[in-house]
């Protein structure tokens, strides 16, 4: 049998439309409905689903509430919540109780497909993913999570923060950013972290008026910013010195960073990154601020 | 450019690896998996397309790397086609110097 797909909305003209786009969408799904969260939890309770895609504010029980319910009692199954609701605080309850996701409607079907089948390829081994995250927040800007050293978490921290900032920045600031999230993220659970599941990353930013300043660590043992050589002045002796070393090729990512953020700061030990992007002023492209 | 994800594909056609959409953390192993099929064709003049690639990231730019130095080692040549936001991280990691870059016009 197909992945097994969950729609919970009070509005039945979208779950028949979902319902449909997924069952004709030639991957075998077998597409279930339900219109609030209490007859989502019935049916959860009766059948091994893959996937939920939830709507926020239904009647009997909301999409946060079944949020909550799910994090106790299937903490290991991907929800994806698709609202008309763009508040900061849902969005943001919506992170911290576990979501997965959160779309936008009116749907762009092209990102539910791509979003549906990534959440589908992380449901295979989200039951082992250690459940312990812990999100802060304040009204001020700042985003926190700090959670188990798995790449899952980093996803859902830069998907988060492309929603939370969407309205906010550029669209060419959000690439970079979301760059700069997956490289320095990326590195502090492969080479920091060293994939030890049991040890915590901490992924955060704070948006000013002129700048927005990124700040991940891990609970490695750090290292030299000055050890990782330029991989522009001479691509392939930094090829072969890694080689020489033992390590795949790399060494990219650090110095990309570098180039698309305008501040890349370690701290002394080399375990935590805080990168600027400055959004206005003379610190833009490059140029450092007063 | 929309900023939306959009569902990658990796198609290898003869000497050419087609890839479009956003190929992001979630994409690395696909991506490394058709980069590997293309280098192993054997062909002398190889081209990696991503010039419907919406994002890309510092790992698959690794990846391209990587191909592009195996395909060096044996005497091929590999060109890359992208829009300018994939192509500057070629330049910013000096692997222009590899291979042949194409631009490509964004209004096409």
């Amino acid at each position: 049998m197909g992945q097994r797909i969950l729609i919970v909305d009070d509005e039945r003209v979208l779950r028949i439309v979902v319902k449909q786009m997924l069952i004709h969408c030639g991957r075998g799904y077998v597409v279930d409905g339900a219109c609030d969260g209490h007859e989502a939890m019935t049916l959860i309770r009766s059948a091994e689903y893959d996937l939920v895609i939830a709507d926020i504010l239904m009647p009997v029980m909301d999409g946060v509430e079944l949020l909550r319910m799910l994090r106790k009692e299937r903490p290991g199954l991907p929800v994806v919540m698709v609202t008309a609701v763009g508040d900061e605080g849902f969005i943001l309850n919506c992170f911290a109780n576990g979501a997965w996701d959160y779309l936008m409607k009116p749907l762009d079907v092209r990102y539910l497909r791509t979003t549906i089948r990534r959440a589908l390829v992380a449901s295979a081994t989200m039951d082992s993913l250690p459940q312990d995250m812990e999100v802060n927040a304040s009204d001020s800007g700042t985003l926190e999570l700090t959670a188990a050293s798995d790449f899952e978490y980093v996803h859902r921290f830069r998907r988060f923060t492309e929603v939370l900032l969407r309205a906010k920045l550029p669209s060419a600031v959000r690439e970079d950013i979301r760059m700069a999230i997956e490289e320095i993220g990326k590195n502090a659970i492969e080479w920091g972290n060293r994939h030890e599941r049991c040890k915590r990353v901490r992924l955060a930013y704070c948006l000013e008026t002129d700048r927005i300043t990124f700040r991940i660590e891990d609970e490695g043992d750090g290292f030299c910013r000055a050890t990782i050589p330029d991989p522009s002045l001479d691509p392939l002796g930094h090829v072969a010195q890694r080689e020489k070393e033992g390590k795949r090729p790399g060494g990219y990512g650090i110095h990309i960073i570098s180039s698309v953020m305008d501040q890349v700061r370690y701290n002394d030990k080399g375990n935590a990154v805080v990168m600027t992007k400055f959004l206005t002023g003379p610190g833009r492209n490059g140029a450092m601020p007063n | 450019m929309s900023f939306h994800d959009s569902l990658p594909t990796f198609t290898l056609d003869g000497c050419v690896l087609n890839v479009s959409g956003d190929v992001g953390l979630e994409e690395e192993k696909n991506f490394e998996r058709s980069i590997h099929d293309l280098v192993g064709t054997g062909q002398p003049k190889l081209i990696i397309d991503l010039s419907e690639v919406s994002y890309m990231n510092g790992s698959c730019v690794r990846l391209v790397a990587s191909a592009m130095i195996k395909a060096k080692e044996k005497g091929f040549q590999v060109t890359i086609r992208a829009k300018h936001i994939v192509l500057r991280l070629f330049q910013m990691t000096g692997l222009d110097k590899l291979g042949a870059l194409e631009l490509v016009d964004e209004q096409a």
